[in-house]
């Protein structure tokens, strides 16, 4: 018989016995109401730790901890890398600008840092940052169901989808894989193309990978090297646990927008200049 | 590099108590990390490594400063906006008392309790984590939940039996 010890009730109410034991706790309790009492205690003690310490950081993340994560801009900007022909910035900005109208109180660059504390930007509880990763984004292992998964850091692998789609496939278009079995699949989008502090040509992107654990949803930027490999700058990842539920991510990813913002140098490119770089490898 | 903020951010806010402080580490944290990146072994978990970090900054502020019983800011938190009915006044009670338990909590507990009921890890990760067997994780957690449902719970059986709101003596 088990002993209804509080170590084994505490590993009982979080799940964490054998299923053998927790089989053998489970007999057990029917007997002990005192016993399933402090079960219940435990779990409310761990759900108000939780409550407890979960709010502030859903909403708002300090400007100073991005700023972290900035890398310093170039001290004597090329030329060559600047964008040409000023007429028809349209398309892609004003995709950016119609997203960001639709934030109250999201900073502009020209607006200054402040704003940034006074109007906390939404931030939902399943959303991860991930920052300057991307090595290991070979886009089958970014799907563990509770814990956002994290990748080794570095360039993305020349041989990944992402890769593919970073250098050939135009904003708002898809390149996708599909699994044989049909199971898994992963859809990346890039969103924009723009050319950032360092004189970097770097694209924002998205990926819906959906496998049967359910559907991950990430949104990163990358910028390309001289050498011609890509590497992660940041990736916003909001793990959705079943397909059934998935929702489409809006809002919560603004702490990417931020970053975006930060590091893009003037506005995104149009869509003839991101064709003519698409078009002559990124030259 | 870095991952999580949120996460991040969460747990120093548990370990140090108070949302600034917690701010001051992370970003004290994600400092070191990335000027430490070539540490950082692929493979292994890079939020492990990032709490660790945390934790030994945390340690060696604790140490230099001889930081004891560090102040709580317990009203940053949960400041819910919106209409302030009498349960959600009372939650947010509960919950204030719940912070300010598990700033009282031995330093062992408070870091395991964090782990598990607060970033979501299992016993054995938590036992990895700081190295100790897991029956010593299943014990100091059971110590702190214990305290924290006796505070919660002692004080809102207090609340809802006094007449009203006015009553409050906090």
């Amino acid at each position: 018989m088990v002993d209804l010890n509080d170590d084994v009730l505490i590993a009982y109410s979080d799940g964490q016995l054998d299923e053998k034991t927790a089989a053998e706790v489970e007999s057990a309790l029917e007997k002990d109401p005192a016993a399933r009492e402090i079960i219940e205690q435990f779990r409310t003690a761990a759900q108000l730790a939780s409550e407890a310490f979960a709010a502030p950081f859903e909403q708002d993340v300090p400007e100073r901890l991005l700023k972290v994560f900035e890398e310093p801009a170039a001290e004597t900007p090329g030329s060559e890398a600047r964008i040409t022909g000023d007429s028809n910035v349209a398309d892609l900005s004003q995709q950016r600008t119609a997203r960001q109208a639709k934030k109250p109180g999201f900073p502009t660059a020209s607006n200054g840092s402040s704003v940034f504390r006074r109007h906390a930007l939404p931030l939902a509880a399943s959303v991860a940052l991930i920052v300057g990763i991307g090595g290991g984004l070979g886009l089958s292992n970014f799907t563990s169901p509770s814990a956002p998964s994290v990748v080794a850091a570095g360039t993305i692998p020349e041989q990944s989808l992402l890769h593919a789609a970073l250098e050939r496939t135009p904003s708002l278009e898809a390149l996708e894989e599909v699994s044989e079995d049909g199971l898994t699949s992963n859809r990346i989008e890039p969103q924009q193309t723009f050319i950032d502090t360092n004189q970097r040509y770097c694209r924002e992107y998205r990926i819906i990978g959906k496998t049967t654990f359910g559907v991950q949803d990430l949104m990163g930027v990358a910028c390309r090297t001289d050498s011609g490999s890509w590497t992660q700058q940041i990736a916003v990842s909001q793990q959705v646990s079943t397909s059934t539920n998935y929702q489409p991510a809006g809002e919560d990813h603004d702490v990417l927008g931020l970053f975006v913002n930060r590091i893009m140098k003037d506005a995104p490119l149009d869509g003839a200049a991101e064709s003519r770089l698409l078009q002559s490898d990124w030259q | 590099m870095v991952a999580m903020l949120p996460r991040l951010r969460r747990f120093a806010y548990a370990l140090t108590g108070s949302t600034d402080l917690g701010d001051d580490l992370v970003q004290a944290a994600c400092e070191r990390a990335l000027s430490r990146l070539n540490q950082w072994q692929q493979g292994t978990r890079l939020d492990s490594w990032m709490f660790r970090i945390m934790q030994t900054i945390w340690i060696d502020q604790m140490r230099a400063k001889k930081v004891r019983g560090h102040s709580y800011d317990l009203d940053a938190a949960n400041d819910i906006a919106g209409d302030d009915g009498e349960r959600a006044m009372e939650a947010r009670l509960t919950l204030k008392r719940v912070r300010a338990a598990v700033g009282e909590l031995p330093e062992d507990q408070r870091l395991v309790l964090t782990l598990i009921s607060i970033d979501g890890r299992s016993y054995k990760e938590a036992a990895e984590f700081l190295n100790v067997p897991i029956g010593t994780i299943t014990s100091r957690l059971a110590r702190a939940r214990r305290r924290l449902y006796e505070v919660a719970y002692e004080t809102t059986a207090k609340i809802s039996s006094a007449p009203a709101m006015e009553s409050n003596n906090g």
